[in-house]
């Protein structure tokens, strides 16, 4: 070991060490009377080797020439270097995106002891938990470990202390002990603890952001006496956190401010449920203590769950009973992140093949390279330089254009990420926790792949380069067919890998095209266009609010540029859904069937401003909307589920009636809807009728068609609705196709970056057979030249180049159909209404791939019909 | 008489040995006892004497310091170290190991 620290500090010392090596050799002569040494280079060199070990010494050697000769060969150099900025650029970014979302650990102490308790339905679906649940949770658990909880909060408004206007601001209900639970200290003031979280005297305190602070606050240094309005609830702030922590999941904004669970009451928009078991709105987190399995805990508090379930209601059966599964939150909690899991890893393998394609790309042109340096390396070799040692050299200079193409890829994937990103929010902003950081994970990720992309370049070129026979290519032969390009086996195989890959991509994207056009030109069963959804939320009693949304219907259906509204309980396409109970007179499901349909409570006027047309029966009416009304609505799934071919009007259904009498009547059927995704088909609904007075608090779902462009009426709508009341909470309003769009940014993105690469590893496929059919035809002069002479047409010529590339563009066509049916069925979750191994999707992409090849075949194939046969007989 | 080259792998052993039996010595020193005390047999070629003293010193055998010498001039002088003396050590009795295999094959006449 110490002999290393000693090679190191003579390698840093090396200019002195030299000059001491000099003057001790003048005082050796001196004293030995002699006017010089014999070999005095020697001596330097061979201490010098003795210095830094031999490699680092020939290393630097090798670098220098490197350099010289990358110089010397500026267009392939700036071929190959932009080549490799590109596949390596892109690899890394669609990397740290993958890092940012997936992989990334959050800024806590010991992440790994972070876990999720994840609760679903027996159905599948994920629920949240309720307050008097986690309570309970905490007080019967018996494991080694901290429960705490966090609970969702949109946007709000507030108001700082001192200042009238209102700010957007993010926040996050937070049980006490969570800071602690995460190991977050406050850089100012302290975080929330245990007893702020007190449900008889709720401590109105807040917690607020370091960004917030510098934002919204101005980084006031007394910070602590200010407090922020909440609609009329103050909360003092006692405490910043620190800016690296942006929360629990990183795909979303860093909440502004953290609060305690028991402040619930004040913020939510249904209404307190601190008191209530059935009203989930908590996620359950928890920190196990170090090297604990997440087992025990999750066997344990599955029993608990199980036992306040049958609390909560005891004769509901054991299999319809919630399970809970702790998984590990290392990286936060994100209930999107598994849907975007696959098209990021799409995306992954395409960059791959095209780096691939890339340096196939590369390594054909070492070929060439090679075969033209044969004299040189055949006069090394004969002065006596080692095969290994020439390899190393050769090696070098691929290292040396690797670190090239890495340091300038490093580049591009900085805006490739924030690129990708963009694309992902829709345009919306990205999250600061997914800025692009250069940390050592990304950083290690693009050295290896770089160290993989000279290997596969260089080292196979390297060791062809090198095989050769010294006396033959000494004297000149011209003949020797050591090289790349389509006379070598190898050469040829690359272009046919080159081409095989270029059509996988090729293929893919034209699915992915398909795909995407299918899903924007799909049936939906409504009309979305001109259509806006507002979620509005009033306040008050029931009654009250009821009243009020009703007002503001009214309102709404005067202005002009409104051609029809209605209310609904909720909107299509991000509006949530709601299922009850349901009995059908003559039907006796089935042990364990899943019946229950969809419900949707709606206003009159619904169906005619969706535009889903009725096929059966009638819509409901003024008298339909009385608190007792018992008429419902079904579409023609839930129709058909049912009633098979009958007609179903007339049919009579029990909901949530304890009597258990058939007292309600279906009126009429709606066509099908697509309800929240446009792949799925649509589900069972069944319509029923608003209550007017209705029964519970929350918001609903006004919808209106207008007649001209929906985004020019928004602001108008607003004014109307806050005109009515002006506490009414806005919480979102969008068009319905905006809000279908959103649904499909995902594919969209996937579908644009799949395509743009696709049409990438054309290009450099192409080029690739450009540069070597143009090659070809540099070496093969001599050779027309004859042939003409010999009394070949030009015609005959330009047929006997092209047909070179026609046996490779073939075989790499051909593998890459075998290979695209072979991967396609990776695919198929991600398509729509179209097969992987669509014939019209394959047949396209062979087709253009062809014409591009025949270009790039022309090209040069016409150059070479153009010789000057004297000219060439010439060339030499 | 001619002069031999130094056998090869014993450079490093003579140059101890001789740090061992002069204390800190300059590497023209060096060369001229290894020269006189062979009876002029041995020729230490300077090519091959100072990287081995650059490698010695980096293998951490040997260390250096630069001194005024007999005739005040500044010389670097080297020392023998632990390690060294542990090398010297084990080379001078695998030499004699060597060496008596060989005499034991070529026989002493």
């Amino acid at each position: 070991m110490s002999e290393l620290l000693r090679r190191l500090k003579a390698f840093l010392n090396r200019g002195q060490l030299e000059r001491e090596l000099e003057e001790e050799m003048r005082f050796h002569l001196d004293q030995s009377g002699r006017a010089s040494f014999g070999r005095p280079t020697r001596i330097m060199e061979s201490s010098r080797e003795a210095w830094v070990g031999p490699w680092i010494e020939t290393f630097g050697q090798d670098v220098r020439y490197a350099w010289r000769s990358l110089r010397a060969n500026r267009g392939f150099t700036a071929v190959a270097l932009l080549s490799l900025a590109f596949g390596i650029g892109a690899n890394t970014a669609i990397f740290s995106v993958i890092d940012a979302i997936l992989l990334k650990s959050l800024p806590v102490d010991h992440p790994e002891q972070l876990y999720v308790v994840e609760r679903s339905t027996w159905r599948g679906e994920r629920r949240s938990t309720s307050y008097p649940h986690y309570r309970a949770a905490r007080e019967r658990k018996s494991f080694d470990g901290t429960l705490f909880a966090w609970g969702g909060g949109p946007d709000i408004d507030v108001r700082l202390n001192g200042h009238q206007e209102h700010i957007r601001a993010r926040y996050q209900m937070v049980s006490g002990n969570s800071f602690d639970a995460l190991g977050i200290r406050a850089t100012i003031g302290r975080a929330l603890l245990e007893s702020d979280e007190n449900k008889i005297h709720p401590a109105h305190v807040a917690v607020i952001s370091y960004g917030f602070w510098q934002r919204a606050l101005q980084a006031d240094p007394q910070v602590l006496s200010r407090s922020l309005d909440v609609d009329g609830t103050v909360l003092q702030i006692v405490g910043v956190v620190p800016p690296a922590f942006y929360g629990l999941t990183p795909t979303a904004e860093t909440p502004d401010f953290y609060v305690p669970l028991t402040m619930q009451p004040a913020f939510s928009r249904w209404g307190p449920m601190l008191d209530r078991p059935g009203s989930g709105w908590l996620t359950l987190l928890l920190r196990l203590p170090p090297h604990t399995t997440p087992a025990a805990a999750q066997q344990e508090i599955d029993a608990i769950w199980r036992q306040m379930q049958k609390e909560l209601d005891p004769k509901r059966e054991e299999r319809t009973y919630d399970r809970i599964r702790v998984s590990t939150a290392h990286n936060g909690f994100d209930a999107g992140r598994n849907q975007i899991s696959k098209p990021l890893f799409v995306l992954m393998a395409t960059v791959g093949l095209v780096l691939l394609i890339a340096c196939a790309n590369i390594a054909n042109l070492q070929l060439a390279r090679g075969a033209a340096r044969r004299r040189e390396i055949g006069v090394r070799l004969a002065m006596g330089a080692s095969r290994a040692r020439i390899i190393r050299q050769l090696l070098t200079e691929g290292l040396v254009l690797a670190a090239g193409g890495a340091l300038l890829g490093l580049l591009f994937a900085r805006w490739g990420h924030t690129g990708l990103l963009w694309m992902m929010q829709g345009g919306a902003g990205i999250p600061s926790a997914m800025n692009f950081h250069l940390d050592w994970r990304t950083l290690g990720f693009t050295s290896a792949v770089s160290l993989l992309t000279v290997l596969l370049f260089a080292l196979i070129p390297a060791v062809r380069a090198t095989s050769l026979e010294v006396n033959p290519v000494l004297k000149k032969d011209s003949r020797a067919a050591a090289g790349g390009g389509l006379r070598s086996l190898l050469g040829r195989s690359l272009l046919a890998v080159q081409v095989g890959l270029s059509l996988l991509l090729l293929v893919g994207a034209g699915l992915f095209v398909r795909t995407f056009r299918n899903l924007m030109n799909v049936d939906t069963g409504f009309v979305a266009a001109n259509v806006i959804q507002v979620q509005i939320n009033g306040v008050g009693e029931p009654v009250q609010r009821s009243a009020l949304y009703h007002r503001v219907l009214d309102r709404i259906r005067a202005m002009p540029g409104v051609q029809s509204a209605s209310i609904a309980q909720n909107g299509l396409f991000g509006g949530g859904t709601s299922r009850g109970s349901l009995s059908v007179e003559g039907y006796t499901p089935k042990k364990d069937e899943d019946y229950v349909p969809l419900y949707l409570e709606i206003g009159t006027d619904y169906f005619r401003t969706m535009g889903t047309p009725l096929l059966l029966g009638r819509d409901f009416n003024e008298r339909d909307i009385l608190p007792k009304s018992k008429v419902v609505i079904v579409n023609e799934a839930m129709a058909r589920y049912f009633w098979g071919k009958e007609n179903p009007i007339g049919k009579r259904v029990s909901m949530d009636n304890p009597a258990k009498t058939y007292d309600v009547e279906v009126v009429g059927v709606a066509k099908d809807v697509k309800y929240d995704d446009l792949r799925k088909p649509p589900p069972r609904l069944m319509y029923r009728p608003l209550p007017d007075p209705f029964s519970w608090t929350g918001p609903v779902m006004l919808i209106l068609k207008t007649t001209r462009a929906p985004e020019q009426l928004m602001p108008t709508i607003r004014r109307e609705i806050l005109a009515e009341n002006a506490r009414i909470r806005i919480d979102r309003m969008h068009t319905l196709p905006r809000m279908i769009a959103d649904t499909l940014t995902q594919q969209r993105l996937v579908t644009q970056l799949v395509t743009f690469f696709g049409v990438a590893a054309l290009v450099l496929a192409a080029v690739g057979l450009y540069g070597m059919l143009a090659y070809s035809v540099v070496r093969r002069t001599g050779e027309i030249g004859i042939r003409m002479a010999l009394g070949a047409l030009r015609r005959d010529v330009l047929w006997l180049i092209v047909k070179e590339s026609l046996g490779v563009v073939m075989i790499g066509l051909a593998c890459g159909v075998a290979a695209s049916l072979a991967l396609g069925r990776l695919l198929e979750s991600m398509l729509f209404e179209i097969k992987p191994s669509d014939p019209v999707a394959l047949a396209s992409a062979c087709a253009l791939l062809l014409a591009v090849a025949a270009l790039a075949a022309w090209l040069p194939a016409r150059r070479a019909s153009r010789i000057d046969p004297t000219e060439a007989l010439r060339y030499e | 008489m001619e002069q031999a080259g130094i056998p090869p792998g014993t450079l490093y052993m003579l140059v101890l040995k001789t740090l061992a039996r002069l204390g800190p010595q300059h590497g023209y020193g060096i060369a001229q006892f290894i020269q006189q005390t062979s009876d002029n047999i041995l020729g230490v070629e300077e090519g091959s004497l100072y990287p081995a003293l650059q490698r010695m010193l980096i293998k951490g055998w040997v260390e250096a310091e630069w001194k005024q010498s007999e005739n005040n001039r500044r010389a670097r002088y080297y020392r023998l170290t632990s390690a060294g003396r542990k090398q010297l050590q084990s080379e001078v009795s695998e030499f004699h190991r060597v060496m008596g295999a060989i005499t034991r094959v070529v026989g002493n006449a």
